[in-house]
């Protein structure tokens, strides 16, 4: 086993990876020039119009703003020590609060959408053929219609007089004065539900290449159902799982729109506080701030998420 | 905890655990003829198609048993019935003499060598074999000590930190077999375990798997389609047809005794043709067939025999003899139609009236005279050389 990376590196070492075109092996000269007039484009439209401007987030955190609002062009940290808490007044929790908020809800979100796209993506893999396509194409139909209007479409259902909120009231799951909008319990709904095919398509691909065997296999070497599952079934999914995770996990934390028309304007969240600070407040660099944090965060999960999924290829390849 | 008397495992196994398989008894030696599973008139229908018509079968303790039969007979259906993954829908089970079928797989004493072996992709090869012992929540000492030594056993020791996508289909079949066998199972089952392996490793591992079988004293349930293969490994063969077992006897009883035209003709090659009983004498019977008059010695077993009665006839090609024969032998003239040879054997077709009958004779060096087509050559065939067919 100790050999087997050595091995692998030698081969790297012997054969360099080379551009083919049409089974043809390409200079790198032509290859960089080929490259070179067919990416150039992109490549010109994303530095000028995202890295640029990312630059430009991230030396605009590091500004003050003066007084009327406008951004005062000098060195400063201020702007994250207050986002960890580093008030005037000595600690304020009010910041980090929305970080762990945000963070916290983004969890929260993937975790039901987990619970609730396993069970799905099984039993869309488990229908005949013919009908997987139509299954998958209503689990992508709610994206036809635009957020906003999905958004507003909650507001009404679940109204404190709507009759979701007054049955549950009925049944004494829910406080006579209690409410599921405006407050968390509308805004996790919504969040579940727009993010919930972003976990069940990743999920699905992974079941569909489930070998049915290896349950078998599971079972006949003593493996109750749960047991197989757990140490067979999943460790299968789990770039699948992993996946919608991440894809969940990223848009539901950073999400403001949701947070704000059904959290009644309690509910701070990473992105609430990015458009309050560029809108309200008029407080660019702070607003910068929690926008570099957030991407930060957001980066340090793609990262786990690639290196954990990468992982996974450097002991299946040694 | 008891220590077993019985030492048939003791190089896999210094200790065995009684808590592990409840329903192997302590005591295991090979084939002494007790029961380990009995199959009453099962049957199972997939929609419109019958697997199993009412299979009833005994399987012997420590016997290696193998279901015969082509695509689609219902050998597969029927060890996966033993294994607990399909359901019968009619019929009784008993794995060591318990009722078995209200057991769910995971509960069963049996373990699978599955076709396609199945293996774990993202275990490693002692992960995969370890996987049944971990479900059983043995100590990780015992663990560690059984994997090794069934590894050493299957000869795979030096595998087992690959994974089973690094693994050719010979070490695969290994590493499947040696995860099926470290969990002692009271039957091991093997559903076409060299399918998909070319054939001279077939040959080897053929051999292998029947020592090992003899070595460790389990008895081994075999599904294949290869009729050399049932043959050279099995102590006792069912043929299968259809949903039914045509016959169950060891290997040179189907060879030499077929019971019906599909056994004789699935195993083996052999020249078949009709014939209507003139004579019946203490020993012998004597018949008119398309060849000519035949005398044909009494098989032992007993068929329902009036006179005149029409008989259906077979003889292998290689009891066919081109050169002399005994005395009492039956002699037959015919034309060479064509003549071949596979390297240690010489193929010929041999026309006798309107019979085109294949005849083989081993390449002994012998022969002073090549025969060539169109060549008239003299048949003999020794009385007991035929067989009879019930239908």
């Amino acid at each position: 086993m100790t050999s087997a990376p050595t091995e692998s590196t030698k081969v790297k070492n012997r054969r360099p990876r080379q551009a083919v075109h049409f089974g043809e092996p390409l200079p790198l000269g032509a290859h960089l020039c080929r490259a070179s007039w067919l990416c150039g484009p992109s490549v010109t439209w994303m530095m000028l119009f995202l890295v640029g401007p990312l630059l430009f987030v991230v030396a605009m955190s590091f500004a003050q703003r003066g007084d009327d609002g406008e951004i005062v062009w000098r060195f400063t940290t201020e702007n994250y020590a207050r986002l960890f808490g580093q008030g005037a007044l000595g600690f304020d929790p009010v910041q980090p609060l929305i970080l762990a908020r945000s963070l916290g809800v983004g969890l929260l979100t993937a975790i039901l959408c987990l619970l609730a796209g396993l069970p799905v993506a099984f039993f869309i893999a488990g229908l005949p053929h013919r009908w997987k396509g139509a299954a998958l194409t209503l689990v992508v139909i709610p994206f036809w219609t635009n957020l906003l209007v999905r958004t507003y479409g909650w507001q009404l259902i679940l109204a404190p007089d709507g009759w979701i909120a007054r049955g549950l009231r009925t049944a004494n799951w829910l406080a006579a004065d209690g409410e599921l909008y405006p407050g968390w319990p509308a805004v996790l709904i919504a969040l579940v539900c727009d993010y919930l095919p972003f976990m069940i398509l990743p999920l699905y691909t992974s079941v569909e290449k489930l070998d049915p065997a290896l349950e078998e296999a599971a079972a006949d070497l003593g493996a109750s159902p749960l047991r197989a599952f757990w140490s067979v079934v999943l460790p299968q999914i789990r770039p699948g799982l992993i996946a919608g995770c991440v894809l969940v996990f990223l848009p539901a934390s950073g999400q403001f729109v949701i947070p704000d028309l059904l959290g009644g304007a309690k509910l701070a969240l990473l992105g609430n506080a990015v458009q309050q600070q560029f809108g309200a407040s008029r407080d660019w660099p702070y607003g910068s701030a929690i926008a570099v944090v957030a991407l930060l965060v957001m980066g340090a999960g793609l990262w786990l998420h690639t290196r954990v999924t990468r992982g996974r290829r450097e002991v299946a390849l040694p | 905890m008891t220590v077993p008397s019985s030492t048939t495992f003791w190089f896999i196994l210094p200790c065995r655990f009684t808590k592990t398989n409840p329903l192997q008894p302590a005591e295991t030696n090979a084939a002494d003829g007790s029961l380990v599973v009995e199959c009453q008139q099962l049957t199972r229908r997939f929609g419109q198609f019958e697997a199993l018509a009412g299979v009833s079968l005994n399987i012997r303790r420590g016997e290696f048993f193998s279901l015969l039969g082509p695509s689609g007979c219902g050998k597969t259906t029927l060890l996966r019935i033993i294994a607990g993954l399909d359901l019968p829908d009619t019929g009784e089970l008993r794995i060591g003499g318990l009722p078995a079928l209200h057991l769910p797989a995971w509960k069963r004493p049996v373990n699978t060598v599955f076709q396609n072996y199945a293996l774990f992709p993202h275990l490693s090869v002692s992960e995969n074999i370890a996987f049944g012992l971990r479900m059983k929540r043995l100590p990780s000492a015992d663990i560690v000590r059984r994997t090794t030594s069934v590894m050493e056993l299957t000869q795979i020791l030096p595998l087992a930190g690959r994974h089973p996508h690094e693994l050719s289909g010979g070490q695969k079949q290994r590493v499947a077999l040696a995860r099926a066998l470290v969990n002692e199972p009271a039957v091991l089952l093997l559903d076409e375990p060299m399918g998909a392996l070319d054939a001279k490793l077939r040959k080897e591992l053929q051999l292998e798997l029947r020592q090992l079988q003899r070595r460790l004293g389990i008895t081994f349930v075999h599904v294949t389609h290869d009729q050399d293969e049932a043959l050279a490994m099995s102590d006792r063969v069912a043929v299968m047809n259809a949903g039914r077992i045509v016959q169950l006897g060891t290997p040179d009883e189907l060879y030499d005794r077929p019971k019906t035209s599909f056994v004789a003709e699935f195993i083996g090659v052999c020249n078949l043709f009709e014939g209507n009983l003139i004579r019946r004498t203490k020993q012998l019977l004597e018949t008119e067939t398309p060849l000519g008059r035949l005398r044909i010695e009494l098989p032992a077993t007993t068929i329902e025999l009036s006179e005149r009665s029409r008989l259906r006839l077979g003889v292998r090609p290689e009891r066919i003899a081109m050169d002399g024969g005994q005395p009492g032998d039956n002699r037959l003239l015919g034309i060479v139609q064509s003549i071949s040879s596979s390297g240690p054997e010489t193929i010929a077709q041999v026309r006798v009236g309107d019979t085109l009958l294949r005849v083989t004779e081993l390449n002994m060096g012998r022969r002073s005279v090549a025969l060539h087509a169109g060549d008239s050559v003299e048949l003999t065939i020794s009385p007991g050389n035929f067989f009879l067919l019930e239908d």
